[in-house]
């Protein structure tokens, strides 16, 4: 049975899809096929689990949409970055990621965290400035390897 | 000094001899779910990873010891940095560079392919379980409605038990028991006779509900037919239907579930039956045809009736579960359904044939020679890797097929069986075997012209003739001429089988 929850909001022609749980072999995207309106937001802040199983799902109804419809990708979590650097097909054409977590880890309280960033700061593979959520110290640390995880820009 | 290892897909880690980490490519930061700053602050990978019941610093050091390719088996990797666990293959290979000697360990991340194996395994096991409730609950359903028909079968020798029963007491007031010795006898012979009846009649409803599902055996369809028949007597005598019987070959052998093939049977029978009584037909026939598909060789039972036939509105969802057309509470509307199904696990098929008049339920079985082929071979059926000796047997008994199947089946042989001579001649033609067992008196041709034929086939492999002892001379005039390899003698012992074979196999290698 699928652990993915959907829920879609229409806000001004344009459809948020809010998607929870997990993307695994269960994953049913029936929901969504048929849509028709030219914007398609989803939104992938809960999503705690991504497998290759749900990635081929993911593509397949990707490919179901119609040519025309555009995809904003937001909060994308850290699985969904590694796994769309290692895997091909996950970005329909055309798409575009809004916003994505990064992993930060601060030296001073010695926390991990994820900083929500847009695409449009990153600048030459190089992760940006992010101050510490629980002590506030500026200049945290990326805590990824930056061409790795950065390379989703370059190839979309 | 690595960084060609950054684009592999397959988590790596290089260590040196002491087994100290000296790179890690970011597919393996993905694996461990690690940064990079934990990784590197590591000394050792035993920090990183334990297996459960596998000794990998053995495995490890072995590998490190004797610079080869070494490859784990399969094992359940313990993340110690996280609660996580993966399955995994691991592989270790020297790397020899100007600055010393390293090893590369790579993980091939068998964690998705083993869950879904699991999840699946234990999918089609309810499955299994769901499907055998069913095929239960319709034999019971079947045996409810057939309540009246066992009433009278056991009715019938009960009375004649009783009544000779009763003869004994009278006879036994007599004064001269003497005179009275051979009507006694007879009495007590029609009183054993009636309860052997009724212990068959008992004996034959529980094999129905109670025989192991997946058993089969190579038995007459022609035979299954009739002991259905048997099962329905009252209820045709009772409809005043009269029976058509077309049984227009002799080889009706097949690989069945008997109990399996007689409830489809029984189930379709029933049917016309209850179509026939429902419409008051004037003369009902049913027609029970029997023959063999001139093309493909499968095995045909033709269930006919001239009764009201199929509405066409209904044919599309005839095979459906629940689908009836008799009154609530006289079918569960699963009976065609499970029959369908039942022919499909026989690689057979059901189909509704229209009529002009009447209906026409077709069963279709395969040949046995196929069947027993695809049933046989353990390399596509993944149970072994490697091919056992391929013997074809052609007798058109079933018993024999069982009985040298089984003995032959045991020893490792991939055994082919075949009722047919003419379709065992067809099968030799195609398929690479090892030894060939016929028997010598079949009803279409003898075993001497069908080993005349096989070798005119060029088969150069051994040939084995099995018959009763008076056939022996058949024997001694073909061992030289057709290059009989042996003669198995009616009864065998399964010792004798297996040491023939074996001798026969030996000598032509």
């Amino acid at each position: 049975m699928s652990k993915l929850k959907i829920n879609k909001q229409l806000i001004d022609n344009k459809l948020i899809v809010h998607l929870a749980g997990t993307i695994d072999e269960d994953a049913d995207f029936k929901p969504l096929e048929n849509l028709t309106q030219p914007v398609i937001s989803f939104d992938f802040n809960d999503i705690t689990l991504l497998n290759s199983c749900g990635i081929r799902e993911w593509i397949g109804f990707i490919q179901k949409l119609p040519a025309s419809t555009r995809l904003h990708y937001q909060r994308c979590p850290q699985i969904i970055i590694e796994q769309i650097n290692m895997v091909h097909g996950f970005f329909k054409s055309g798409s575009q990621i809004e916003s994505f977590y990064a992993p930060y880890f601060c030296p001073n309280c010695d926390k991990e965290s994820k900083i929500l960033l847009t695409t449009e700061k990153i600048k030459n593979s190089k992760a940006p400035a992010a101050t510490c959520p629980h002590c506030g110290t500026e200049g945290m640390e990326f805590d990824a390897l930056e061409e790795q995880y950065f390379h989703f820009l370059k190839s979309k | 000094m690595f960084k060609h290892f950054d684009h592999l897909f397959e988590p790596l880690v290089v260590l040196d001899l002491k087994q100290e980490i000296h790179y890690f490519n970011p597919s393996f930061l993905n694996f461990t779910k690690q940064p990079p700053r934990i990784l590197r602050g590591l000394k050792r990978i035993d920090e990183l990873f334990a297996a459960e019941g596998f000794d990998l610093e053995e495995w490890m050091n072995a590998g490190l010891l004797k610079l080869d390719l070494t490859i784990s088996p399969e094992i359940k990797l313990r993340h110690k940095l996280s609660s996580q666990s993966s399955h995994v293959v691991l592989r270790l290979f020297p790397l020899t560079l100007e600055e010393g000697t390293f090893v590369a360990l790579s993980v091939h991340d068998l964690s998705i392919e083993t869950n879904l194996f699991n999840k699946y395994r234990q999918q089609i096991e309810e499955l299994r379980s769901t499907h055998a409730q069913i095929l239960q609950a319709d034999k019971l359903a079947t045996l409810g409605e057939m309540t009246a028909t066992i009433s009278h079968e056991i009715s019938n020798p009960l009375t004649i038990a009783a009544g000779n029963s009763e003869l004994i007491e009278v006879y036994l007031e007599a004064e001269d028991l003497t005179v009275l010795q051979a009507e006694l006898i007879r009495a007590n012979k029609d009183v054993r006779e009636s309860l052997e009846r009724i212990n068959s009649i008992i004996r034959n409803m529980k094999q129905f509900l109670w025989k192991s599902e997946d058993e089969k055996e190579f038995c007459s369809l022609t035979e299954i037919t009739q002991h259905s028949l048997g099962w329905l007597q009252s209820s045709i005598e009772e409809h005043s239907i009269r029976v058509e019987t077309l049984f227009r070959t002799q080889d009706t052998i097949m690989l069945a579930n008997k109990i399996k093939v007689e409830q489809v049977i029984v189930n379709l029978i029933k049917n016309a039956i209850d179509a026939l009584a429902e419409a008051k037909i004037e003369s009902p026939t049913i027609t029970l045809e029997i023959l063999r598909d001139p093309q493909d060789h499968q095995l045909i039972l033709n269930i006919r009736d001239n009764g009201p036939g199929v509405p066409t509105s209904i044919r599309d969802q005839l095979f459906s579960p629940f689908m009836t057309t008799k009154k609530m509470g006289e079918g569960t509307g699963l009976g065609l359904s499970i029959s369908k199904k039942i022919m499909g696990s026989h690689q057979g098929a059901l189909t509704y044939i229209p009529q002009e008049s009447g209906s026409c339920f077709q069963m279709k079985l395969p040949p046995i020679e196929g069947y027993s082929f695809t049933r046989g071979d353990k390399i596509s059926r993944g149970i072994s890797t490697k091919r056992g000796p391929r013997v074809i047997v052609i007798d058109n008994e079933p018993q024999i097929l069982n009985v040298l199947t089984h003995f032959l089946e045991s020893e490792g042989y991939h055994v082919i069986a075949s009722a047919s001579p003419y379709d065992a001649l067809r099968f030799i033609q195609k398929m690479d075997l090892d030894l060939i067992i016929t028997d010598l008196a079949m009803p279409e041709i003898s075993g001497h012209e069908l080993s005349k034929r096989i070798r005119e086939l060029k088969f150069k492999g051994p040939i084995l003739y099995m018959s009763t002892a008076k056939n022996t001379e058949i024997y001694n005039q073909d061992k030289e001429t057709l290059k009989i390899a042996g003669m198995l003698l009616k009864p065998f012992s399964r010792d004798e089988v297996v040491q023939t074979i074996k001798t026969a196999l030996a000598r032509s290698t």
